[in-house]
């Protein structure tokens, strides 16, 4: 945890979060659950622009977005070629701070984007359904705070895709 | 004057993606690329380029003097390829000082600058190139526009399934 005054998250950001997850487990189905994410995680990560995408078999796709500018909304994927369905493969975040400098990153599908590093986080357990992706202008580590919140949402969304289960 | 440039400019960019989101097919598709590229990048050509195989093929062009329209050459020869195999843009201060450039064949051409870019969000299938008589850093704001409607014809072609499943899922 960082509580530094420069790094720390401030009790306003702990407020954001409360009421992501709140509204997050209040969700009462999928649909609920992408436009929850879409409506809170922006803000309460402090990103540039966040993408919810779902996993639909084989392929991926970018179900919701909220950015400064457009990423992928509508598009489809083959897992593998894409972070989040690698993310989803690995079940594990993928953070990329300088997104032109990472062999994961298919480099044709950024152009034009505003993304210049970026966090991926699974959704779903055991094995992942969806993922939130954190997006920035700038190139650079991801904040400790900022994962920190972006884990919160996709531990949050985890337990509300499992009480949809049922 | 270099406000009223970027102006116009943007003129032309927003135009090509009215055009792009109206587009049905992969003519038309080439034909708003061919028709703005050169506006949208203030250059003094543009040119359109399709893979094919092992080969890309020069397939529509508008610049102040020929450049290579018809023509087709090894896809690891020449930098419209190098774009697409990568998927990513390369911009050329000055030919004549890139390695990767085949001088041979932008002698007979006005070319001393340039920037081309791949068209398609997986595998790419296309690029667009602009072209400059002189020498010179590409400016930044010019770079984002051609950017900009490279990424949506990208998009357009993955719409109007241009980019067969195949070609995606080999990405």
């Amino acid at each position: 945890m960082h509580d530094s005054p420069m790094h720390g998250p401030t009790p306003e950001y702990r407020h954001t979060l409360t009421d992501a997850v709140e509204r997050i487990a209040a969700a009462g189905s999928e649909d609920d659950l992408v436009e929850a994410l879409r409506a809170c995680a922006r803000r309460t990560i402090g990103a540039d622009g966040i993408a919810v995408v779902r996993r639909e078999g084989p392929m991926v796709v970018y179900v919701a977005e909220d950015a400064v500018g457009p990423l992928w909304i509508g598009q489809r994927f083959v897992l593998r070629t894409c972070i989040s369905g690698l993310s989803m493969l690995d079940g594990a975040p993928i953070l990329i701070p300088d997104t032109r400098a990472d062999p994961r990153v298919p480099q044709a599908a950024y152009i034009g984007t505003f993304v210049r590093s970026m966090a991926m986080v699974p959704i779903g357990a055991p094995e992942p359904q969806m993922a939130l992706g954190a997006y920035w202008r700038s190139v650079g580590p991801i904040a400790p705070h900022a994962l920190e919140k972006h884990m919160g949402l996709a531990d949050a969304a985890t337990r509300s895709l499992a009480k949809l289960a049922g | 004057m270099a406000g009223l440039a970027i102006f116009e400019q943007r003129r032309h960019l927003d135009e090509a993606m009215r055009r792009l989101t109206a587009a049905q097919s992969v003519e038309a598709v080439v034909a708003v690329l061919r028709d703005s590229g050169r506006a949208i990048a203030a250059a003094d050509g543009v040119t359109v380029i399709r893979r094919e195989g092992d080969l890309v093929a020069y397939i529509a062009e508008d610049a102040i003097n020929p450049l290579w329209t018809g023509k087709r050459f090894a896809i690891e020869a020449c930098i419209s390829g190098l774009a697409i195999l990568e998927g990513r843009p390369i911009v050329i201060p000055d030919i004549y000082a890139d390695p990767r450039v085949p001088h041979a064949a932008y002698r007979p051409t006005f070319v001393r600058s340039m920037a081309m870019y791949p068209v398609g969000l997986v595998r790419p299938t296309m690029a667009m190139g602009a072209y400059w008589r002189e020498p010179g850093e590409v400016d930044p704001g010019t770079g984002a526009m051609l950017a900009t409607v490279a990424r949506l014809a990208g998009v357009t072609l993955g719409r109007i399934g241009a980019q067969s499943a195949d070609e995606r899922l080999s990405g």
